[in-house]
């Protein structure tokens, strides 16, 4: 079954569509959960308020790319689980070295506020994202929207840690250089 | 702006990017295959058993009619156009002998009650007062609609145990950016007596 005839049973209000998605896209989203929770029960109870989001969600929307809207909602929803269990220090740490290794580059404290300048970031990171080559955006975003980890970015695209550690490195200080730019640091 | 900002404002990239990354590499998604069967496969068991359970809740609506929000609609401009085509196009479910569409019209007090999220609104008397419908997050008044609904249908029941009859329904509707608007949910239905449109039946 494609996209747009699971689409078209959210519309419908058809419970089949849960099937569908939990059917075409379960690995997926399960993947992104355990990645940032690193815990399977955790991960599943998150994929599961995944769908219970899309079901509310859809309508009104309508995503033009269900699978990325869908991981979407996993990764926001595993984060704020993340956030959760790490007020109670425990378990995590995938998302924890990765924000050490993003605060390398944005080293402030203060917190963004306001939806403008939210949005203005999202617009920024899009930029940022255009201007990198294909490869190189991919181990960026793996590392750091996936929260693979490093040893699993370097088994996806065949890279030594070296290689992948150093590709990080340099994507990172170019998001520096970037944000600086556009007057975000 | 800190770490977590940034974190937090990447879960807005492109769909494209994200989508492309997500199966990117010379091993695509098999790395957590590799990372894990077992898991894998247990992911997929809580799958089946959310299949399953869906399965079994849907086919009970299906038994009692709770599923009677289920609209063939063409989202458009103008809202008791949306839900007057969604009644008609009831004729084309393989249960549907025939339907008569007898009242379509906005209705304003309804309207406000869930804009405002009202305990004595019809939608939220259904839902038992839960939390207000994530469709109408967001939305300005003006975008939001309930219409009043009352229409004659027959259905099969070798097919279907869904309620016929004189029925007096609410739809209700938000408006898309593009303008049109668009059924997000409706209310149980309220029969009347077949032949006697008039007998006594209200809004519920």
């Amino acid at each position: 079954m494609d996209d747009q005839n699971i689409m078209d049973l959210y519309w419908e209000r058809n419970a089949a569509a849960i099937d569908r998605t939990a059917e075409q896209y379960g690995s997926y989203c399960t993947a992104i959960a355990r990645n940032i929770l690193q815990n399977e029960e955790d991960a599943e109870e998150c994929v599961n308020d995944t769908w219970l989001g899309a079901w509310n969600s859809i309508p009104p929307k309508r995503p033009e790319n269900l699978g990325a809207y869908l991981g979407k909602l996993t990764r926001s929803k595993a984060i704020d689980r993340w956030r959760a269990r790490h007020r109670e220090k425990r378990g995590g740490w995938t998302v924890t070295l990765a924000l050490e290794e993003i605060a390398e580059v944005i080293p402030s404290n203060a917190s963004l506020e306001g939806e403008l300048l939210k949005q203005e970031l999202i617009q920024t990171i899009n930029r940022f994202l255009d201007t990198l080559p294909e490869t190189e955006r991919n181990v960026f975003l793996c590392r750091y929207w996936y929260f693979e980890e490093i040893t699993d970015v370097c088994e996806r695209f065949g890279f030594s840690r070296n290689k992948t550690n150093l590709m990080l490195h340099r994507t990172r200080n170019k998001l520096r250089k970037f944000l600086k730019q556009e007057d975000l640091l | 702006m800190n770490a977590k900002d940034f974190l937090n404002a990447l879960n807005d990239a492109d769909d494209a990017y994200v989508w492309q990354a997500g199966h990117a590499g010379k091993t695509g998604g098999s790395v957590t295959a590799r990372r894990g069967r077992r898991l894998v496969l247990r992911a997929l068991l809580a799958a089946v058993i959310v299949i399953a359970l869906a399965a079994t809740v849907y086919g009970i609506g299906e038994l009692i009619g709770i599923w009677n929000d289920r609209w063939l609609q063409t989202p458009a401009p103008d809202p008791e156009q949306v839900v007057r085509e969604a009644v008609s196009r009831q004729i084309e479910k393989d249960y549907t002998i025939s339907v008569t569409v007898e009242e379509i019209r906005a209705d304003a007090a309804e309207t406000r009650k869930i804009f405002s999220w009202e305990p004595d609104s019809v939608l939220a008397l259904r839902s038992g007062y839960g939390p207000k419908p994530a469709a109408l997050e967001g939305k300005q008044l003006a975008e939001v609609q309930a219409v009043y609904a009352r229409y004659t249908v027959v259905y099969d029941h070798t097919k279907t145990f869904y309620r016929d009859g004189t029925l007096d329904q609410y739809f209700y509707l938000v408006q898309t950016e593009d303008g049109n608007w668009v059924i997000f949910d409706s209310s149980d239905t309220q029969e009347l007596p077949l032949n006697q449109p008039d007998g006594g039946g209200s809004c519920p």
